[in-house]
């Protein structure tokens, strides 16, 4: 809802921004722990002090999101990846998801993957991926440059 | 196609996958905002959550395929519920983690838990390799964005200039290595490799065939965290055949018990977790006789716990211990040694500090 003074409480907040926030979250956890990353980023979004004052909601609350996932590193997606694929063998596993697009993105640190994805998917500005990313624009280059040296066989 | 292209086309594909949104989580919100005392460090909050996924993982990184399993009966279970932690478990992060938001000092930007090494405690005796937990903060001084991972951050903590507490670690790993490629892959065996491509001077190893093995082991450990399973080396993309002093040959995939009898024969697996002032440590050994002794230097706390194997076998040890009235002291140090089967002394140290940052605070 609208309050009074024209802001947007937490849960419009919200509302306008889950279903981005939650793609972001998928590219960088993978499919399965997205859902928990975004929930817990906006906890501690909401929750926080800075949140009253915050003036670009939407960029911390992919800030937020990329600091959690960050948290969730690389066995989760590795671990779920191996779960996939044991699943496949006795062909139950879940036709949406597509392990070789897992495998791929598995190759890329978290950093990497948020660098690619706010450069290349949102369409985002130097600038504006590292306030996103809370880094530098030139840390920002760099994780693109490793991004694709490691995405070698995917670009091949 | 382009690269961009490519990507778009990958980033398109990863799109495609995305679940629902969750709920707006209002409910939880109360429960969040609680934040009771006592006041925990987000470094600890962070790295619990870390542990959890290590603790569980542990077993795991032992039993890889034909390996020589550790102890008798306690790795044949796989841990199968690491993925989404209830907010009731113990080790569940989000009531505590709204401390942790960005721009708050200090923000937690990483732990990564490395494995360091000790000098022997004895001229005959051996170096032992030991978890360090690093915390990254916004005020560290670490480039974060320099390191992607622990191994990376292990083969860089000289080029970060990390800063080790002073005689209790050093790096057997020459400031030369470096990784200059990383590849994940699953096993036909459902296992997750990773291969480090190195540069030219890992091949040279330390110089020395005992270091040789403490710069493996810490390699090795600090890389098969988490889910990974086992470690190939390559140089240039191509196995290494030959590696330091002795000529090692590392063609093959490693897990982590390879050469772990080169060196101290106690190994802390993980960092020390405290929950209800009730320490406890975890690890390896291959002890005479299964048994390892403990104390904490300057208290009246020690005693003996039994490995499940020993004198020639790998088991898995626990020691777990209660803190005094008012706490330990923030420089207590935990020694962990066996004593001679020739003439009873106490030999092969291997000495944790339970600093504040090396303790990590369970949730009741």
């Amino acid at each position: 809802m609208i309050t009074a003074t024209g802001v947007m409480d937490d849960e419009q907040v919200y509302r306008l921004y889950a279903r981005e926030l939650t793609e972001y979250a998928t590219t960088l956890v993978g499919p399965f722990d997205a859902a928990d990353v975004v929930t817990e980023a906006c906890l501690r979004a909401f929750g926080s002090k800075e949140w009253p004052r915050v003036t670009n909601q939407r960029a911390y609350l992919y800030r937020t999101v990329f600091t959690v996932a960050n948290d969730h590193h690389r066995s989760t997606l590795s671990r779920r990846l191996r779960e996939i694929r044991a699943a496949e063998r006795v062909e139950v596993a879940p036709v949406e998801i597509d392990v070789d697009v897992l495998a791929a993105v598995e190759r890329l640190s978290v950093q990497q993957r948020a660098a690619v994805y706010l450069t290349y998917w949102a369409d985002l500005t130097p600038d504006d991926v590292a306030e996103r990313m809370g880094v530098s624009v030139g840390a920002v280059k760099r994780h693109l440059a490793r991004a694709r040296k490691r995405l070698g066989e995917w670009l091949a | 196609m382009t690269d961009e292209k490519k990507i778009e086309d990958l980033l398109a594909r990863m799109a495609a996958m995305t679940p629902q949104p969750p709920p707006f989580p209002e409910e939880t919100t109360t429960v969040t905002q609680k934040t009771p005392t006592p006041r925990r460090s987000p470094a600890l909050i962070f790295a619990a959550a870390a542990i959890a996924v290590v603790a569980l993982a542990v077993p795991l990184l032992f039993m890889n395929g034909d390996r020589q399993p550790v102890g008798s009966g306690s790795t044949t279970t796989l841990p199968q519920s690491t993925t989404v932690p209830e907010p009731q478990t113990t080790v569940t992060t989000a009531p505590e983690t709204t401390t942790t938001v960005p721009g708050e000092t200090p923000e937690v930007l990483a732990t990564w838990t490395v494995f360091l090494a000790q000098e022997a405690s004895e001229p005959d005796g051996r170096p032992a390799i030991v978890p360090y937990t690093i915390t990254v903060t916004k005020d560290s001084g670490i480039p974060f964005d320099r390191v992607d991972s622990p191994e990376d951050l292990l083969v860089n903590l000289e080029d970060l200039e990390v800063s080790l507490p002073q005689g209790y670690f050093f790096t057997a790993v020459p400031d030369a290595v470096e990784i200059v490629g990383k590849k994940f892959e699953q096993t036909s065996g459902g296992l997750t490799r990773v291969t480090l491509d190195m540069n030219e001077a890992f091949l040279q190893g330390t110089g020395d065939a005992t270091r040789d093995y403490l710069m493996l082991e810490q390699l090795v450990f600090t890389t098969l965290q988490n889910d990974v399973d086992e470690l190939v080396f390559t140089v240039g993309g191509k196995a290494v055949t030959s590696f330091g002093a002795e000529g090692i040959d590392l063609s093959g995939p490693l897990g982590g018990l390879d050469f772990a009898d080169r060196i101290n024969t106690i190994i802390v697996t993980q960092p020390v977790v405290v929950s209800n002032g009730t320490y406890t440590v975890r690890g390896i050994a291959n002890v005479f006789e299964a048994s390892l002794a403990y104390r904490v230097v300057d208290t009246d706390i020690d005693g003996h716990v039994m490995a499940t194997c020993g004198t020639g076998c790998w088991g898995e040890f626990e020691i777990t211990f209660d803190a005094p009235d008012g706490g330990l002291a923030d420089g207590a140090v935990l020694e962990i040694f066996v004593h001679s089967a020739e003439d009873g002394r106490p030999i092969n140290f291997v000495r944790i500090p339970l600093t504040r940052d090396q303790v990590f605070e369970l949730a009741n």
